[in-house]
């Protein structure tokens, strides 16, 4: 579902407004928890990184700014920094420890739904589907699924070399997509599809 | 701008996403994002963003999670809001407006204005307050390897409870411990709180100085950590009670609180 008439709150965050902070909570946690279980694979993980993006997302709400992204992005941005932060973290364990119990676990039973999407979203989807398969199947890799270039080219039997090209490019297409929607003339040199 | 150029910036910011960068690369950065205006540090971070949001099969958030973070929220005061960000776009044609508007007005305050009115030009206005230290809080969070830990108390009776967090950037070699509530009030002239460092590959006996502090109010606190020494990778954050001071050592009679990296 698309919502694009949805009043920003980090404004109202960002002067301490704390019914706009839990409202924040219900309008955000599923995105930032989809974020968070889908890398980190673990619950309690999951937990801790909702919680930091949370916290840094009330502390940091004034630097949203809507000419930029719209807010669901920026929440997106901030909760995949915090989540890809706690990844290194518990990878670090991972190799420090020789135990074979902290092998990655499965996602757990959720409920899958379809929840709501910010007015960049159904955008972003369709320029997705016009990238060749392989640097779509890359860029989900690397930032939904939060491997690294190294990870996804042993994954994909791809040389890293052309690993980072496809993120590289895919980034590079989803952001001129992203200036194209607040009126950036750079849609005009069509590099989308490069 | 050149194709190399963009697809140089292009590199440069992948790999922020995946890790800092070195100080040669920070400049590098740095130069071409100048040579570019339209491209800036959050430009792929943004764009990341929107994919997570456009991806499909969304999780619900369990209840115990949702409920967890509404506890977060702060129970009697407002957060200290970071500086708004401004991003300013001129076309040519407005730029050569406010260029002469600005010429025009400084030909005015250096030239006849003032001799024909007799009176000086205006003082250059105040500069604006010092940002507080929950404001510097605020941006240290947006650094890019800031971890925030949960704060939790030790086995000492002295501190049963506590909520707060302790921010850490091991770039910047500071950080934040946030105490909102469960730490008392100490009197400075008989005890003072120390903050202690124990970081991987050093004994564990000689933890690093973390500081010496005060809870001066009851109510949200904010110290700084700055801690004279290195710290390579921080293993654990633990606050004693310990004389007016400070100690060297300390002899770990009251550890209170502690923030363990995952």
């Amino acid at each position: 579902m698309t919502t694009s008439d949805e009043a920003p709150l980090l404004p109202r965050v960002s002067s301490g407004d704390r019914a706009a902070m839990q409202a924040c909570v219900d309008r955000y946690g599923s995105l930032v928890w989809t974020i968070a279980i889908r890398i980190l694979r673990n619950e309690s993980d999951a937990d801790d990184a909702t919680q930091d993006t949370f916290l840094a997302l009330w502390q940091s709400a004034a630097r949203f700014d809507p000419s930029r992204s719209n807010e669901r992005t920026f929440v997106a941005m901030i909760a995949r920094r915090r989540v890809v932060d706690k990844k290194r973290s518990a990878d670090r364990q991972r190799r420090e420890a020789s135990s074979s119990e902290l092998e990655l676990s499965k996602v757990p039973n959720a409920a899958y739904e379809e929840l709501e999407r910010g007015p960049d979203a159904q955008r972003v989807v369709d320029a997705l589907a016009t990238l060749p398969a392989d640097r779509r199947n890359v860029l989900h890799l690397s930032v939904v699924n939060g491997l690294t270039h190294g990870e996804i080219a042993q994954e994909t039997g791809l040389a890293l070399g052309t690993v980072k090209s496809h993120v590289r490019r895919g980034l590079a297409a989803v952001r001129e997509l992203l200036l194209g929607n607040r009126g950036s003339q750079e849609t005009k040199e069509g590099r989308l599809s490069r | 701008m050149s194709a190399d150029d963009i697809e140089n910036l292009e590199n440069l910011l992948l790999l922020k996403l995946e890790r800092s960068l070195t100080s040669e690369e920070e400049t590098q950065l740095k130069q071409l994002l100048e040579r570019n205006p339209t491209w800036d540090e959050l430009s792929f971070e943004l764009a990341a963003g929107a994919v997570l949001e456009a991806a499909p099969g969304q999780v619900a958030i369990p209840e115990h999670v949702r409920a967890k973070l509404l506890k977060l929220v702060p129970a009697d005061q407002a957060i200290t809001p970071a500086p708004r960000a401004t991003v300013v776009r001129f076309s040519r044609r407005a730029l050569a407006g406010w260029t002469a508007a600005a010429a025009a007005s400084v030909a005015a305050a250096v030239g006849w204005w003032p001799r024909l009115t007799g009176q000086l030009v205006p003082k250059k206005p105040p500069d604006p307050p010092a940002p507080t230290i929950a404001e510097r809080r605020a941006l240290f969070l947006l650094e890019k390897d800031v971890r925030v830990l949960k704060l939790a108390v030790a086995a000492d009776p002295l501190v049963t409870q506590v909520d707060g967090d302790l921010a850490w950037s091991s770039e910047k070699q500071s950080g934040y411990m946030r105490f909102a509530s469960g730490v008392p009030v100490n009197a400075p002239t008989k005890n003072q709180y120390q903050l202690w460092i124990f970081d991987r590959g050093r004994d564990d006996r000689y933890p690093v100085d973390g500081g010496v502090f005060d809870i001066a109010a009851a109510g949200e606190q904010i110290i700084e950590i700055t801690p004279k020494v290195r710290v390579h990778e921080p293993t654990l954050f633990a606050v004693t009670l310990e004389p007016p001071g400070g100690v060297v050592v300390s002899s770990r009679e009251h550890i209170l609180v502690v923030a363990k990296p995952a």
